[in-house]
This record gives structure tokens, C-alpha cells and sequence, in this order.
């Protein structure tokens, strides 16, 4: 190519502007658009958390429901209406055991495994068939 | 013409405008980022700057063993802004006003108020209403409808200029249990009582904050967040109370009421070797989620905050101090039917006795404890002399704060022997001529159920993150060893013999299980003079008194009107509560018999055998 020095200079400044335009306009384009993506996951990140909070909330919710249905009112409000007839009991029902509860248990629970009579075992004795 | 890419003269021309356009771009910049930045920037700061702050959750109250009792939710209050309303959506009116639980006519009043009531008769200064409320405190359900049941709420209406504005609010699901003890949070969520308030540091936790811009429909542009400060919320707070018990009391509480009618009456329970509150319930009492419709003579807290003359359950201190000095065994006698003494060169007037038994002229000091004896206690102080029979008094927590933590506690009123009147010897003895607090007597009973040693009243037992990890444990709190150990359990012994056949108290005895108490009657002050027809009856008693595991005190104000005879004894008003407790707490806490030996450990209980 033979260039003038004259025109060569604008040639030359004319492509570098034009690389320049498009070297930052592709910068601006990928900021643009990493600008979107931030965005678009800031977005989505609220949305979460507002999903997280929501949840949260039903939690708390669901927590404080559970917990007025658990009190003693609303339990024997229950007992009433489904005629439970449920209540501690009272003293005089109470027999304290001064034996091992752990022994007088299992003596209870085992009582019945050995009650069939017992058949001593008859052994042959001597000889082959 | 060269050779280029275009002849000079367009090349000059283009690199012209191009460097035009530059130029031109260039000096908006520095017009817009220098010479005009400040303006911008303030105008920015107004329009476009947003700072939240985003609130922290509030700790929640638990009982010891984990139910809740004071919890955070958030509830929504529903509003409209009466000029974003669409004439379409009137036909869906009257479904809002069934959810929200309002009529018709409110909505429409509320559609209809587009100018506040207080502008100018012109017009003239007034800003257009933009939010009227319609319902406060409606639950997320309502508001957001139930998407698994398909249940429709207020949001699914899709009625537009309706909003919502979401509001933390404490919500205390046991109503009134424990509710002089939780104490509330406010409208303005400011903490105001209890252990909401006292305990508000650990329970309030940190808000954060974040710092945004926002667009002009005013939503915030997440990605404009530059700063953010999570919140840390707050931690748990784990009480002593414990809900079966406290429960229970509020029962009996409840029953005393219907029985009586007392003035006020107050009930403690609390654990014997630790001084653990694990009940503490007053009569009358108020909703905590209706705090506000409470009389405020309802909030008070009497177990702390009102003192009383205590009555017979005093006698315990000259008892004790007389025993502990080593001045008296539990079968020196004492002539309890005389009527005048000599005392320090003096000759003082001894108090009327409720009861005149002939064996009076012959009373051991378990004698003078099981028939609550008057004379015979004064007896008892005057050996001990002013100064200490009032060290002994001081010892045992009265005249001070026992220490519990909130509730406007009070010293009760004690007087130092320099400023006692002559009688004061003879009357202090039997609860008269001092003040105190329910807390002080049952804390002054408890020493004795604890071999000897003064406790400090304690609630908390657990501070608790948001993950459930422990911060801090509270432990027991000893504040002084009044008498010795062998010494309370002489006087555990004696206070049996109140709650046998031959004491004051046969009501609060239950078999196997060593019931030690004693019983108080005392006579109220009113217009100056001691009244015969107002009293509070008190029963403040342990058991097993050999193990003790729990201390109960009943106390009753002016039960007078529905007594038998007009007169509310301690035996009849508050020892039967007292026992219908023990009871209760002895199959609940597994309290186990003690071999039946229902003498005193050859303690003669009643008269000196000479």
C-alpha cells in the first residue's frame, strides 16, 4: 500500500477509532450486559428471599397455631368435646411400689411365656434302628 | 487522491464529526459529572437513594420445658388508598369484607374518604388520602389465602388500591398463663413488663439494614444494593415456669375466685434446694394478647409488688432464731396463758390468743408451732432480745428485696428495734408491726426447706440462640445461711406438726408425704385500726419435710365476705388449695412416700409432760 505520510496519519487514526469504537463498544456492551445478568440475579436473589421470608412467616404461623392448640385450655376444651373423661389421677389411686419396678415389670410381662405345663424331654436310650 | 481508504477531504471530514460526536459526548460528561454533579447528586439522593432497615426477630419466651410462651409473627394490616380504586372491582367488596371480618358499609366509608377530615373547608393544604386502614392484626392466612386447601384470601381478590402492610406483632399463645410473669410488648412495640422487658437485651436482637436505590415506581433495584448489614435476631429466653404447674395454680387460683371472691390472691411454687420458680400465678389476672383491656390494678404483681401483714406464717423466725441460738429445744415450755410479762424492766401486755385451750398454760415450743400460739412466739423473741430477734428478722430476707428481678418489687416494711415501740416485741413475733411481700415469705419458709440457707427467687434458667445453642445457663443464687442445717431441720420437723391432727392445719396434711407449714390469719389495717372483718389467710408450706422438693405458698386477700363466720382463716381458705397442689405436684414432679411416721421424732407436739 502506498501511503502518503498525510493520509497514512488519518488512515491509520480512522481504523484505530474505529477498533477503539469497537473495542469500547463491545466493553460497553459486555458491561450492559453483565449489568443485566447482575441484575437479573440481584432480582432473583430478592425474589428468594422473599420466597425465604414467606415462609418463614408461614412458619411462624403454623408455630403459633400449633402452639394455641397445644395449651392446657385447648386440651381440656378437646377432652370436653370428645368426651375424653381424661384427668390426672388421684392420689388415692395411686399404689407406690417399693420393689424393683424393673424386676416386678418383666416378673408381670413373663408370667405367662412358661405357663403351659412342662414335658420332660424323653431320651432313648442305647441301640441303633 | 491517495490510496487510502477514502479521499482526504472525507476522511477529515468524518474524523470530524467523529471526534464532533466525541467532544460533544465528552463535555455532557464533564457537564453532567462536574460542573452539575452536586445538584445531580442530591436530586439522586431524594429520588432514587434507599435506605431500609430490615428488622431483626425478636427471641422468643419459653417455659422450662419448651413450650412457648411469648413468639413473633407477622400480621398484616389491610388498607386501601381510595383513588386507586377500580369501579370493576366493587363487585368483589363484599367477599374482602367477609375475610377481613368487616361490613360492606366500612369499605364503602373507606373508599369514599379521599380527603382527610381535618383539612380546610376550601380544600386548600390538604394531600390526598392515600391509605385507609381497614383491619389490623389479620393473620397470613386470610391475607394470603391457603394455596394447599384452596382457601382464597384478601391478595387472591386482586382488587387493586388494596394493600397490605406487614407488622411484626408478639403473640403469646397460653393467653393468660404466666402472664404477670411474661409481661407484654406494646402497640409501639416497646417492650413494657416482665420478662419482655427485662430481659428485652437478649430478647430484641440486632436489626440490620441495607442501602439501595430505588426506581420510580419506588421498588428497590436490587442490584444498586451497596451496602448490607444482616440482621442477627434475637435469642431465646427458657424460664423456670414450668406450664403444668403453673397451670395448675392458675386452676386453683381460678377456683379460690369462685369460692371467695377474694380481693386479690397470689400463689407460689418453686423448687426447694434451688429457689427455681417453677409457678407463680396472681388473682385477678389479664389476657396477654388483650393487654390493653386490662384494669391496671390487673397487672399489678402482687406476689412482689403489695405487702401485707404476715400474720402466723411469721412465727417461724422467732422459732427458729430462738432453736438456732440454742436457748430453747423443741420441748421447753413456755406458760402461754399468761396475759402480762415482764420484759427488760418493763411490764408489756402479751396479744390475744386465737384459740384458749387449757394445755396454753403449758406450751412447748412445737406446741407454740402446731397451735400457732401468740404468747408463746413473743416469748420466744423476747428471749432472744430486740437486736436479735431482728438480725434473725433481717436474715430470713425481710425489711429487703428478695431479688426478684422485675415487677417493682418492694422492701416490705421493717423497723430497726431503735425506733420500736414497746409492744413491738410482743406483736412483731406474730406477724403484726411488719410488712411483706408474698415473695419475701415464701423465700423466708423456703430457708427452712432448704436446711437453712436463704435463696434468691430465680426465673431464667436458659438464654438460647436461634440455633437452639446455649448461651448462657442461670444457676442457683445462695444469698445466706440464716440458721443451721440441723436447726431447719428441727423446725421442718415442728412445722409437720402444723399439718396434723392436733395443729392448726389438718386441711393441707396428706398422708406419707410429711406436710411441714404454717398457716397465717392476720388482721388488716383499715382507716388505722386493725378490722375483724377484712383478713388475708395465708398457708406457706414444703414437702416431704425430711426431702423437701417443693415449697408452695397460698395466699388470699380479703376472702372475709364468703367465709363461714365472716372471718377468712388461714386453715380453711388457703390451707385446702394448698393441698389439692401438693397433691397434683407430688404424682407430677414424683415425690415419694416417706415410711409412714407421722410422729415428730419423739418431739412431743403438744403439751410438755412434767
Amino acid at each position: 500500500m502506498n501511503k502518503s505520510a498525510e493520509s497514512a496519519f488519518i488512515n491509520q487514526l480512522l481504523v484505530y477509532s474505529l477498533v477503539m469504537l469497537v473495542f469500547t463498544g463491545s466493553i460497553g456492551f459486555g458491561t450492559v450486559w453483565l449489568r443485566h445478568e447482575i441484575s437479573l440475579a440481584a432480582n432473583r436473589n430478592k425474589t428468594l428471599q422473599a420466597q425465604v421470608d414467606e415462609v418463614q412467616r408461614r412458619l411462624d404461623q403454623v408455630s403459633a397455631e400449633i402452639a394455641a392448640a397445644k395449651t392446657p385450655d385447648a386440651l381440656i376444651r378437646i377432652d370436653g368435646s370428645l368426651r375424653l373423661g381424661l384427668d390426672t389421677p388421684r392420689q388415692e389411686q395411686i399404689e407406690y411400689v417399693a420393689a424393683n419396678v424393673e424386676q416386678r415389670l418383666a416378673a408381670r410381662r413373663g408370667a405367662g411365656v412358661f405357663i403351659a405345663e412342662v414335658q420332660p424331654a424323653a431320651l432313648r436310650r442305647g441301640g441303633t434302628r | 487522491m491517495s490510496k487510502g481508504f477514502a479521499s482526504n477531504s472525507r476522511v477529515v471530514l468524518l474524523a470530524t464529526g467523529i471526534f464532533l460526536c466525541f467532544g460533544g459526548v465528552a463535555v455532557r460528561l464533564v457537564w453532567l459529572h462536574v460542573l452539575e454533579r452536586d445538584s445531580l447528586l442530591k436530586y439522586l439522593e431524594q429520588a432514587r437513594r434507599s435506605f431500609a432497615v430490615v428488622n431483626a426477630r425478636r427471641g422468643g419466651i419459653r417455659a422450662a420445658r419448651g413450650e412457648p410462651l411469648a413468639i413473633s409473627r407477622t400480621l398484616v394490616d389491610v388498607g386501601l388508598d381510595p383513588h386507586m380504586l377500580r369501579q370493576g372491582d366493587e363487585a368483589r367488596w363484599p367477599e374482602l369484607a367477609r375475610l377481613l371480618g368487616i361490613t360492606l358499609g366500612e369499605i364503602r366509608a373507606a373508599a369514599a374518604r379521599r380527603l382527610p377530615e381535618t383539612s380546610d373547608d376550601d380544600g386548600r393544604d390538604a394531600r390526598p388520602v392515600q391509605w385507609v386502614k381497614l383491619a389490623e392484626g389479620v393473620d397470613e392466612t386470610v391475607y394470603q389465602g391457603d394455596k394447599d386447601r384452596n382457601i382464597a384470601g384478601v391478595d387472591d381478590l386482586k382488587i387493586r388500591g388494596v394493600y397490605a402492610n406487614r407488622v411484626y406483632r408478639r403473640f403469646y399463645p397460653q393467653n393468660s398463663l404466666a402472664a404477670h410473669l411474661i409481661g407484654y410488648v406494646n402497640r409501639e412495640e416497646v417492650p413494657a413488663a416482665g420478662v419482655e422487658h427485662y430481659m428485652d437485651f437478649f430478647l430484641r436482637g440486632q436489626n440490620g439494614w441495607r442501602e439501595s436505590e430505588r426506581d420510580g415506581h419506588r421498588q428497590e433495584l436490587a442490584q444498586f444494593r451497596t451496602r448490607e448489614v444482616p440482621p442477627v435476631d434475637g435469642f431465646d429466653v427458657v424460664l423456670s415456669i414450668d406450664t403444668y404447674v403453673q397451670h395448675l395454680i392458675e386452676d386453683e387460683l381460678q377456683r379460690i375466685a369462685e369460692e371467695y371472691s377474694p380481693g386479690k390472691a397470689t400463689i407460689i411454687v418453686s423448687d426447694a434446694r434451688t429457689g427455681f420458680i417453677l409457678g407463680l400465678a396472681n388473682y385477678p389476672t389479664f389476657n396477654l394478647n388483650e393487654f390493653n383491656k386490662a384494669p391496671i390494678d390487673a397487672l399489678r404483681n402482687f406476689a412482689v409488688a403489695d405487702v401485707f401483714e404476715p400474720g402466723s406464717t411469721f412465727k417461724i423466725v422467732a422459732a427458729s432464731g430462738a432453736l438456732n441460738d440454742g436457748l430453747v429445744t423443741p420441748n421447753s415450755a413456755f406458760n402461754c396463758s399468761l396475759t402480762e410479762i415482764d420484759y427488760r424492766g418493763r411490764h408489756l401486755r402479751l396479744p390475744h390468743e386465737a384459740h384458749n385451750d387449757p394445755e396454753f398454760h403449758n406450751l412447748t415450743v412445737a406446741g407454740i408451732i402446731s397451735h400457732s400460739s401468740n404468747r408463746g412466739a413473743a416469748q420466744l423473741a423476747m428471749l432472744l432480745g430486740d437486736q436479735r430477734y431482728y438480725e434473725y428478722v433481717c436474715a430470713f430476707g425481710f425489711g429487703q428485696k428478695t431479688g426478684f428481678p422485675f415487677g417493682g418489687e418492694v422492701d416490705g416494711l421493717l423497723e430497726p428495734p431503735k425506733r420500736w415501740d414497746s409492744l413491738t416485741i410482743t406483736r412483731m413475733p406474730m406477724g403484726q408491726s411488719i410488712a411483706a411481700t408474698p415473695m419475701q415469705i415464701h423465700f423466708a419458709m423456703g430457708t427452712i426447706a432448704n436446711n437453712g440457707v436463704r435463696l434468691q427467687p430465680q426465673l431464667f434458667r436458659q438464654v438460647r440462640d436461634q440455633h437452639d445453642n446455649l448461651v448462657f445457663a442461670f444457676e442457683e443464687l445462695p444469698r445466706q445461711r440464716v440458721i443451721s442445717e440441723r436447726t431447719a431441720q428441727t423446725m421442718a420437723r415442728l412445722l409437720m406438726g402444723v399439718a396434723s391432727s392436733e395443729g392448726t392445719a389438718p386441711e393441707a396434711a396428706i398422708p406419707h408425704f410429711e406436710v411441714a407449714g404454717k398457716t397465717g390469719t392476720s388482721q388488716k389495717v383499715i382507716d388505722g385500726r386493725y378490722s375483724t372483718n377484712h383478713h388475708v389467710a395465708s398457708f406457706v408450706g414444703f414437702l416431704p419435710a425430711s426431702r423437701p422438693r417443693v415449697v408452695i405458698s397460698v395466699i388470699v386477700d380479703d376472702a372475709d365476705a364468703r367465709c363461714p363466720g365472716g372471718i377468712a382463716y388461714g386453715r380453711k381458705v388457703a390451707a385446702p388449695p394448698f393441698r389439692r397442689i401438693a397433691e397434683r405436684l407430688i404424682q407430677y414432679l414424683d415425690v415419694k412416700p416417706v415410711d409412714p411416721v407421722r410422729t415428730v421424732g419423739g418431739i412431743g407436739m403438744q403439751t410438755a409432760s412434767r
